[in-house]
C-alpha cells in the first residue's frame, strides 16, 4: 500500500460475540490501511467474519478492541451523533438486497442519500437525476423500487450510496443478486466511482469476477484477514 | 422527506391504514359523543343560574349546588340591599311539587319561583302565553317538551300542581332539566303555595348584582362578614360549585372520563397494533436508513409522523360520526353540545393517543442495531 494518509485505517480490531465458553471471536485482530483510490475486496467463507468486520469498517459496530479511523477520524473518539454524521457524509453503503426504501421512487431513493448529507431538497433533486441519468436510469426515477429489476435495483442502491461523494464505499456481495451482465455493470461503477472521486471501496464478495476487478483482495477466514493479493491495474 | 416517507409508507399499505383510521374514528366518535353528553348535562345543570342577571349568589349553607337549595330567611334580602358595593337585590324559590294527573298518576315537577320585575330565575324561549301573566296567583308556565311526562297541554289549561289547581299562563319550549324532571316555572308567591315547604318568611336563594365600579371581592367580604351562616358566592364559582358536585362528586363525570378513556384505549391499542406490525415489516429499512446516518429522533420522527398521518385520517370521519350521533341525541331531548372546541380537545386527545400508541414502534426502530444490514 502507498504512505498516503489513510482513507480508512484499522488497528489490531477484534470483535467477541458471548461470553465464556460461548464466546466467538467474530474479527480476531485485524489491521488494515486503505487510501484514496484504492478499491479492495475481501473474500472467505460464510461466517468468517466478513460481514462483521464491514460493520465495524462503517462505525455499525463497535470493536471489542483495537481503533477504526475514517478519513483520519477515530471512531472511538466520536460521540454517536458524530458518528451518524460522519457516516451521512463520508460513508456509502450498498447491500446484496439492495436496501431501497420501497415506498419512495427510485430519484426519490438517491435524494434520501443527499438530504441525510446535508443537500437541500431542490439541489438534492437535481442531483439525484443528475446520478440516476449517469447511471442508465434516468427514465426509471420515477419507479418504485418494486417496479424495478434486480440489477437496476442494485444501480439505485448503487446511485444512493455515491451521490453524496462518500470518501470510503462499503459494499455487501454487491453482485450477489444479479445475472453477470448486471453484476458487471454493477462492479464497473463501483470503480469508475473510485477513479473519478480519489474514494476508496471495501467490497465483500463470493463472486471471483468481482475480486478481478479490484485493486487487492484479502482472504478472511476464523476472523483473521489475510492472504493479501495485489493486482495492479486490475480494472484499469 | 420524513415526513414524505412516513407519508409514502403509510399509504403502502392501504388496509392496514384504513384500520388505523377507522380504529381512531370510532374512538374519537365515542369520545365526541361522551364529551357532548357531559358538557350538555353540565351546562343544564346551570341553566338558570347561567340565564339569571347577578353577580353574587346567597345561598344557605353547605348548598352542595343549584338543584338542591335549602330555604333561608328572607330577611337576609334586606341585610344584602343594605351591603356597600350592592346595587340590588332579588329573591328566587326553588323546589319540589307533584303534578296530579286526572287518571290520579302523579309526576315530580321541579319548582323554580321568580321575582317578576327582574329576570332572575325567569323562563325563557316562551312560545305561547305571557310570562308576566304569571304575576296573577295560581298560574304557572310548563315547558312543551315535557308534553311526554306532563301529558298533552295547552295555554289556558288547568292542572293540578302541589294540592293546588293551577292554569298554564305560558308555554315555553326546550327548557329541560339537568335531573330530567320538568321546570314549572310560577311566581314567588305561586311557587311557595305549590313547594310547601318555604314559609313566607322564607326564600331559596338571593342574588345580587354589584353596582358600578364596585369591587367583586370586596362586596363578598361583605356579605360574609354580615351573613355569617349562609355561603355567599360569586356568580362563577357558584355556577362551577354546582358542575363540579353533579359531574365529579356523584361519580357521573368519572363514569364518563372512564368511557372516554376506555374509548380512547381501544383506539390507541387498534393504532399500536397496525404501526407495531408495520414497523416490523419495514425494520430493514430502518436499519438502512440508520446504517446511513439516520439518528433515533429521525426514526423516531418518521414512526410518530406515521401515527400521526393514521389519527389525523381517522379524526375527520370520527369528528363526523360524533356530530351525527349528538344531532340524534338532541333530537331525542337530550341535552348534549358540541362545539369547536371540544372537537379540538378530543381530535388532540386522540392525536395524543396515536403519539403514545406509537411508543412500541419507537422503541423497536430505536434499539434497532444498524449491523442488522449487514446480516439479512
Amino acid at each position: 500500500m502507498t504512505a498516503r494518509a489513510p482513507t480508512l485505517s484499522l488497528t489490531a480490531v477484534c470483535r467477541t460475540f458471548g461470553t465464556g465458553a460461548r464466546a466467538v471471536g467474530a474479527v480476531r485482530g485485524v489491521s488494515l490501511e486503505l487510501h484514496a483510490g484504492e478499491a479492495v475486496c475481501i473474500m472467505g467463507p460464510s461466517g468468517s467474519g466478513k460481514s462483521t468486520l464491514l460493520s465495524i469498517m462503517g462505525g455499525l459496530l463497535e470493536p471489542d478492541r483495537g481503533e477504526v479511523a475514517i478519513a483520519g477520524r477515530r471512531l472511538a473518539d466520536l460521540s454517536q451523533r458524530a458518528r451518524c454524521e460522519l457516516r451521512r457524509r463520508q460513508v456509502g453503503f450498498v447491500f446484496q438486497r439492495f436496501n431501497l426504501m420501497g415506498a419512495l421512487s427510485a430519484a426519490e431513493n438517491v435524494e434520501l442519500g443527499l438530504h441525510l448529507a446535508g443537500v437541500a431538497a431542490p439541489e438534492g433533486r437535481r442531483r439525484a437525476a443528475g446520478v440516476l441519468e449517469r447511471f442508465g436510469l434516468g427514465p426509471r426515477g420515477g419507479a418504485l423500487p418494486r417496479d424495478l429489476s434486480g440489477g437496476e435495483q442494485q444501480r439505485v442502491a448503487l446511485a444512493r450510496a455515491l451521490a453524496p461523494g462518500p470518501v470510503l464505499l462499503l459494499a455487501d456481495e454487491p453482485t450477489g443478486n444479479l445475472d453477470s451482465a448486471n453484476g458487471r455493470r454493477v462492479v464497473e461503477l463501483i470503480r469508475a466511482h473510485v477513479r473519478g472521486t480519489g474514494a476508496a471501496a471495501v467490497v465483500v464478495t463470493h463472486d471471483r469476477r468481482v475480486s478481478e476487478a479490484m485493486d487487492h483482495c484479502l482472504w478472511m477466514e476464523d476472523g483473521v484477514l489475510g492472504g493479501f493479493e495485489d493486482r495492479p491495474g486490475a480494472a484499469a | 422527506m420524513w415526513s414524505r416517507l412516513a407519508r409514502r409508507n403509510v399509504l403502502l399499505d392501504r388496509r392496514r391504514f384504513a384500520t388505523s383510521a377507522l380504529g381512531v374514528a370510532f374512538a374519537l366518535a365515542l369520545v365526541l359523543v361522551q364529551l357532548g353528553l357531559f358538557t350538555g348535562l353540565a351546562a343544564n345543570a346551570t341553566q338558570v343560574i347561567d340565564r339569571s342577571p347577578g353577580d353574587v349568589w346567597i345561598t344557605g349553607r353547605n348548598t352542595g349546588n343549584f338543584q338542591w337549595g335549602q330555604p333561608i330567611p328572607r330577611r337576609s334580602l334586606d341585610v344584602v340591599r343594605s351591603t356597600p358595593g350592592i346595587d340590588w337585590a332579588r329573591e328566587l324559590v326553588t323546589g319540589w311539587t307533584q303534578l296530579r294527573h286526572p287518571d290520579g298518576g302523579v309526576q315530580r315537577l321541579e319548582v323554580i319561583g321568580f321575582d317578576l320585575q327582574s329576570r332572575v330565575g325567569a323562563p325563557w324561549n316562551v312560545v305561547a302565553g305571557d310570562a308576566r301573566d304569571l304575576a296573577v296567583p295560581g298560574r304557572v308556565a310548563l315547558d312543551a317538551t315535557s308534553r311526554g311526562k306532563l301529558g298533552h297541554f295547552s295555554l289556558g289549561d288547568h292542572r293540578e300542581i302541589g294540592r293546588r289547581r293551577v292554569r298554564i299562563a305560558a308555554v315555553t319550549h326546550g327548557i329541560t332539566s339537568f335531573t330530567t324532571i320538568p321546570f314549572v316555572f310560577a311566581s314567588l308567591d305561586t311557587a311557595r303555595e305549590i313547594t310547601g315547604t318555604i314559609g313566607a318568611d322564607e326564600t331559596v336563594y338571593v342574588v345580587a348584582g354589584l353596582a358600578p365600579d364596585a369591587s367583586l371581592e370586596a362586596a363578598l367580604d361583605a356579605l360574609r362578614g354580615r351573613l355569617p351562616h349562609l355561603d355567599v358566592y360569586a356568580r362563577q364559582a357558584f355556577r362551577e360549585r354546582t358542575r363540579r358536585y353533579w359531574m365529579f362528586e356523584t361519580g357521573m363525570g368519572i363514569g364518563f372520563l372512564l368511557t372516554s378513556m376506555l374509548a380512547v384505549c381501544v383506539g390507541a391499542v387498534i393504532v399500536s397494533q397496525t404501526l407495531y406490525a408495520a414497523t416490523s415489516e419495514h425494520l430493514p429499512e430502518y436499519g438502512t436508513l440508520k446504517a446511513m446516518g439516520a439518528t433515533d429522533a429521525d426514526l423516531t420522527s418518521i414512526v410518530v409522523r406515521q401515527a400521526l398521518i393514521a389519527g389525523a385520517a381517522g379524526c375527520v370521519p370520527g369528528a363526523l360520526i360524533g356530530a351525527v350521533v349528538v344531532r340524534g341525541i338532541r333530537a331525542q331531548g337530550l341535552e348534549a353540545l358540541l362545539g369547536p372546541g371540544l372537537v379540538a380537545i378530543a381530535a388532540g386527545i386522540a392525536l395524543g393517543a396515536c403519539v403514545l400508541a406509537a411508543l412500541g414502534s419507537i422503541r423497536r426502530v430505536r434499539t434497532l442495531e444498524p449491523a442488522m444490514v449487514f446480516r439479512l
